[in-house]
């Protein structure tokens, strides 16, 4: 097979990726706090929008369905932040990790329950078709997801780096107590920026479905993502994308040229060397503190 | 033979050199203070000695041994400990646990012996205990052998860390600002302690310190640096003299003495206390002051320590009124209380009549009451002028906005030269002038100012506090203003409040505060020049 | 509220406060060292397990709660003790030789594997350790040879002096529910570990421990060779958690890579959040919490099905739910682990009945970035 055709389908996947990954950051971003149920997020809206979407479902036209999924992922990680995260306010980082992990557990189930186990796929109306660049074959649905990737990542690092509400989302990250003495009200950002990351997980969600199937247990794609994001240096944006692309990358050419049984192995491994390497990731986001 | 050599030391961060060529050399016993303003690499010398930098040029000798390739943990094997400008405790181990630690570099057992307890284990851990009890007694630190460092008051951590760092035995004890944030009666036994270590251990002293006061009392050489190179060397009165010193450092040279105040502040002040200023019923001549900060018999605790109890006072418009008090009075819990952070238990918070104790901090600072943290607590990731724009977050009005951000900028000009800079990188002065400036952003009502002085040069104090009196009487801007140098603080403010163990003891106008004979013993220090030679016991606190 | 009048060095080096805590401690030591006696086959399998996931706990704990390393992997650890042990039993080792050898040989691959980890701090150790994980069950599956591969090994039972140890023996076959033995030998592994542990914390290498935790910058101001305490904490942890895997193994009697997942990492490191970090007793209330609450959950569910006649009822994934909606309570109601309401409820019997309810609130609190370092 060629290899630059192994190159879309990877930057592809790794579009996903990185996506979920964009979900951990802005998260990270903006509370310091590290959602492990973001995979389950994305399972979570993209089962939302099967249901908007699909034909044996409610049968919605795809592009309002989708946002409709959006919308409902957007309030649903909102009440989350606001019914249970809350509760830990000012706690220790590791006391919401453990927290996100359960809750991770428990969306499994509820998907599972409302859904059950067998993989779906998502009816995307561009599934199937594709186009020719030379010799390579390019999915719509993959070219979809670029380009999606691509604007939603510019679109949330001009949010960061340019509106009031981003700076001060990260301010409110870099000092919960500063940022109170400013007025910002730290609380209802941290629910924003869930709402926010739910969105971009549902995006990430739909993406996901619209190339392959999904079951309840797909959230536990969001380790890779997770991995991707910390690669990138946690925080950084562009940093996430960028690790997303790697390991989607890396799999389908360690499939292809490494021994089997050795290729699953390969993105963790490049991750491990990356980290040796660089310890604080490929966009370093952490500062020496003056003594 | 001199024990520390200090020869050509030089650094750079990026383009920018901290440290230029500085050369000085340490005689054994003596104690070596080092002056200059904020930002001229005092810390980073103390950083080079422990190896936490790399030189870029020059070597350091001590004790015989070139350390100049040495690893910081070598280092303390030889002999050096120091302390940190932010103290940089174990924070959830006891005060005991953290001087063991101190110990670490005289440790004998290995980790097997240490797993199976063996009795060389017990030994030695007795040894150190006994070692470790003596530095106690000598810092009379017993009423806190087994509390948690967490919850400890900022003047007792400080010399915790100096006990931590005695407690290795060292040859030479390198002490970063260890006044700085003290009261003047704890900086006194700074003193005391400084020159029983010198005198009595015959342990040589390396020190950066602000506090002219104690820098005079203590130290038999000072050097002077400014922007990474040497400007004098001499004791502290040549130092003192030196032209140079006192246009980089120093500022005016009637205000040496840290605990000493600007003559030329007094007038402004003074002026305006013999106007008579209205507190309460007191009548006032040219206009009656309303309140727009009260407090009622609040009452602030942390977990089963009550930090307030039942304090009432009141903030009239357009004045300036400070809190005095030693470390963990309750000053920083009372500012807290103030803006929402901490909830208190009991009493009220007016703003302008109405109640707001209770409530987020975020509707509290909406409602007009601005807060610059001791501490500085800048968000150190963003730049300059987005720590700025978030001071006035909850403001609606952008085109005033850019005015304001102007307006602070012709006040601290350090910040205009620097405005795209992450705030993080910024030196201890100009972060301070940041969290002030970004707390007149949000166009307060009442400023709440918290420490402002801390462990800034002398120079900087005059100017942060003439800026402080030109936004009260250009802007209008009220201010209850928290401070650990009481003269500046009584000098600059219009009315007084004394705080002890979470009472109100005292309050009147500022000049008659600042002629009581209590204050001046207690909050204003003496203007002796060597402790050993004066009394060394203290008279009973009271407050008439 | 008791008071101690100390009048010597060597009373702050005492394994107990005072006579009565040494009660307390002797009651629980009773009470579970009789456990076979009075529990079911059944329940005891399971207080076995608990008891090794203790051991697992205390080496994580080293690690995490009082090094503040955070380790993703430990699983890791675990099958590199178990397999090691299989292998060791399986050539004709005796276990009292085989059995700290296992230990060892994790602990050895902790330390190396610490080295690398050196530089790295927080999530970005927690997902390299992570990434150790998923690799390590990888390699399991491929060195065959050593492993089986995918299908597994079965370990031989413990003979020790000719008395046998399996996890289905029964010597005391009237008195005493079979399993009984390697019940025993587990709670003595278990208590050693925990004395080990405590010795540790009372000395030199304790100390430093806390202090690389609490302030790297500090802890080599004072002397404290930071990347070699480090990889003694990594070491001393992997070899705990070794000894875990080995004991394991023969619980498990047949295992594969399976019984590694990365999952059973996440469990541990669950186990050592929830028992409270940094403490010993957290490692133990941890591993009762996470080792008894599938099992309470399971009688519980069987109980009201069949009390409203569902028969055998079940969903799939709902034990799971269960257990992470207790986890979600626990962590809601005690951030800071169970040790830490079990001092609050000890301090406020202690101070019986001056005890107020404002001493327990918990305080408004708030975080500072983690990224200037």
């Amino acid at each position: 097979m060629d290899p630059f055709q192994l190159l879309v389908g990877g930057i592809a996947n790794g579009c996903i990726y990185g996506l979920v990954a964009l979900g951990f950051v802005l998260i990270y971003k903006a509370t310091e706090a590290v959602n492990f149920a973001q995979g389950d997020l994305m399972m979570l809206g993209a089962f939302v929008t099967m249901t908007f979407v699909n034909q044996e479902w409610w049968d919605f036209p795809f592009i309002p369905g989708f946002i409709l999924a959006m919308l409902v992922m957007g309030v649903f990680s909102y009440l989350l932040e606001f019914v249970i995260i809350r509760r830990l306010f000012g706690q220790p980082q590791f006391a919401v990790v453990i927290l996100t992990i359960a809750l991770g557990f428990i969306l499994r189930f509820i998907a599972g329950a409302i859904w059950g186990h067998d993989p779906q796929s998502l009816e995307f109306p561009l599934a199937g078709e594709s186009f020719h660049i030379g010799s390579i074959v390019v999915g719509y649905d993959e070219a979809f997801v670029i380009l999606v990737t691509a604007v939603l990542t510019s679109l949330l690092y001009l949010f960061f780096a340019r509106t009031r509400l981003g700076i001060a989302m990260q301010a409110s990250s870099q000092n919960q107590l500063a940022a109170y003495y400013m007025g910002i009200p730290v609380k209802r950002i941290s629910s924003l920026i869930w709402a926010l990351s739910g969105m971009t997980a549902s995006v990430a969600g739909v993406l996901f479905a619209a190339k392959g199937a999904i079951d309840p247990s797909t959230g536990l794609l969001g380790i890779k993502a997770f991995a991707a994001a910390v690669i990138g240096g946690f925080g950084s944006l562009p940093g996430a994308l960028a690790g997303g692309l790697i390991i989607g990358i890396i799999e389908p050419m360690a499939q292809f040229f490494a021994p089997s049984g050795y290729s699953q192995i390969a993105p963790y491994a490049v991750m491990l060397l990356v980290l040796i390497l660089r310890p604080n990731g490929l966009f370093s986001q952490v500062f020496q503190k003056k003594v | 033979m001199s024990l520390l050599t200090v020869q050509d030391l030089s650094i750079r961060f990026g383009g920018i050199v901290a440290v230029d060529n500085v050369s000085f050399s340490v005689e054994p016993g003596e104690v070596f203070t080092i002056v200059g303003p904020n930002g001229a690499g005092k810390s980073t010398i103390f950083n080079l000695i422990s190896r936490f930098y790399e030189p870029s040029g020059g070597s350091l000798h001590f004790d015989g041994h070139d350390i100049t390739g040495m690893k910081p943990e070598e280092i303390a094997q030889l002999g050096i400990a120091r302390t940190f400008q932010n103290i940089e405790l174990f924070e959830h181990s006891t005060v005991l646990q953290n001087l063991l630690v101190g110990r670490h570099s005289s440790r004998a057992t290995n980790f097997l012996q240490d797993i199976f307890f063996t009795p060389g284990t017990r030994r030695a851990e007795i040894e150190h205990r006994e070692h470790v009890e003596e530095v106690i007694d000598f810092f009379d630190l017993q009423p806190y052998r087994n509390s948690l460092i967490a919850g400890l008051p900022y003047g007792v951590r400080k010399v915790v860390e100096i006990a931590r760092a005695l407690s290795s035995s060292p040859k030479i004890i390198l002490l970063d600002e260890p006044a700085s944030g003290l009261s003047v009666e704890e900086t006194q036994d700074m003193a005391f302690w400084i020159e029983d270590m010198q005198k009595d251990m015959g342990l040589t002293v390396l020190m950066v310190e602000h506090d002219m006061g104690l820098v005079s009392k203590v130290s038999d050489r000072v050097l002077a640096l400014a922007d990474g190179r040497p400007l004098a060397l001499g004791t502290s009165e040549e130092v003192q003299k030196n032209p140079d010193v006192i246009e980089a450092y120093l500022g005016e040279p009637e205000s040496a003495g840290g605990t000493q105040t600007t003559a030329s502040v007094v007038p402004a002040t003074a002026a305006s206390a013999t106007a008579g200023i209205g507190v309460g019923n007191q009548g006032n001549a040219e206009e009656s002051h309303s309140n727009v900060l009260e407090l009622n018999n609040i009452e602030t605790s942390y977990g089963p320590i009550l930090a307030l109890r039942g304090v009432s006072l009141n903030v009239p418009q357009g004045q300036i009124v400070t809190i005095l008090g030693a470390n963990g009075a309750g000053k920083t819990t009372l500012l807290k209380t103030v803006c929402g952070v901490m909830d208190p238990t009991k009493g009220q918070v007016l703003l302008n009549g109405e109640e707001i104790q209770g409530r987020e901090p975020d509707h509290i600072v909406k409602a007009g009451v601005a807060h610059v943290p001791e501490g500085r607590e800048v968000f150190p990731l963003l730049s300059v002028e987005e720590n700025l724009m978030m001071g006035a977050y909850s403001r609606s009005d952008r085109s005033e906005v850019k005015q304001d951000i102007d307006m602070v900028m012709t006040y601290f000009p350090a910040l205009n030269e620097r405005r795209q800079q992450t705030a993080g990188t910024l030196s201890g002065g100009q972060q301070q002038m940041l969290a002030i400036g970004r707390g007149l952003m949000t166009r307060p009502t009442v400023l709440l100012l918290d420490e402002p002085s801390l462990g800034l040069s002398p120079l900087l104090v005059q100017e942060i506090f003439g800026i402080i009196r030109r936004l009260n009487s250009e802007q209008g801007v009220t201010m209850l203003l928290v401070e650990q140098n009481a003269s500046v603080a009584l000098k600059t403010a219009h009315y007084g409040y004394v705080l002890e163990i979470g009472r109100i003891v005292m309050a009147g106008e500022a000049q008659k505060l600042l002629d009581s004979q209590d204050i001046q013993e207690f909050y204003l220090g003496d203007t002796g020049t060597s402790q050993r030679d004066q009394k060394r016991w203290k008279r009973k606190k009271t407050w008439r | 509220m008791r008071i101690h009048f100390k009048t010597d060095y060597r009373q702050d080096l005492q394994l107990f406060a005072d006579w009565q805590t040494f009660c307390y401690y002797l009651i629980a030591f009773v009470a579970a060292a009789s456990a076979p006696f009075w529990l079911g086959e059944y329940l005891l399998g399971e207080m076995t397990y608990v008891l090794i996931w203790v051991i697992a706990g205390l080496g994580l704990m080293i690690l995490v709660g009082h090094t503040g390393q955070v380790s993703l992997g430990h699983g890791a650890f675990l099958a590199c003790g178990a397999y090691m042990q299989y292998n060791l039993i399986e050539a004709g080792v005796p276990f009292l030789i085989a059995f700290p050898l296992a230990g060892l040989f994790a602990g050895v691959i902790g330390a190396l594997a610490a080295v690398p980890a050196l530089k790295m701090s927080g999530i970005y150790l927690a997902i390299a350790t992570l990434a150790f994980g998923i690799i390590v069950e990888d390699v399991i599956i491929l060195l065959e040879h050593w492993t089986g591969g995918i299908e597994g090994v079965y370990i031989s039972s413990i003979m020790i002096f000719g008395i046998d140890f399996d996890r289905y023996a029964g010597g005391l076959e009237p008195y005493a529910v079979p399993g009984h033995n390697f019940y025993w030998l587990c709670l003595v592994v278990a208590l050693l570990a925990t004395l080990f542990y405590r010795n540790l914390l009372r000395s030199p290498t304790g100390r430093a421990f806390i202090a690389i935790r609490d302030s790297e910058v500090s802890a080599r101001a004072m002397g404290v060779n930071i990347a070699r305490y480090k990889t003694l904490a990594f070491g001393l942890s992997c070899f705990f958690t070794g000894l875990a895997g080995a004991l394991l193994a023969h619980f498990l009697s047949a295992f594969n890579y399976e019984a590694f997942l990365i999952l059973i990492s996440i469990q541990m490191l669950l186990m050592v959040t929830i028992g409270g970090l940094g403490s010993i007793h957290g490692a133990w209330f941890g591993a009762i919490i996470i080792g008894m609450l599938p099992v309470v959950i399971t009688i519980m569910r069987e109980e009201i099905s069949s009390a409203m006649g569902l028969g055998n009822f079940t969903i799939p994934g709902l034990d799971q739910a269960v257990f992470a909606a207790v986890l979600i309570a626990f962590i809601m109601i005690e951030p800071l682990g169970i040790y830490g309401r079990w001092l609050k409820i000890r301090t406020w019997f202690q101070l019986f009945p001056l005890a107020k309810k404002d001493m327990f609130k918990r305080h408004k609190s708030y975080l500072k970035t983690e990224r200037m370092r």
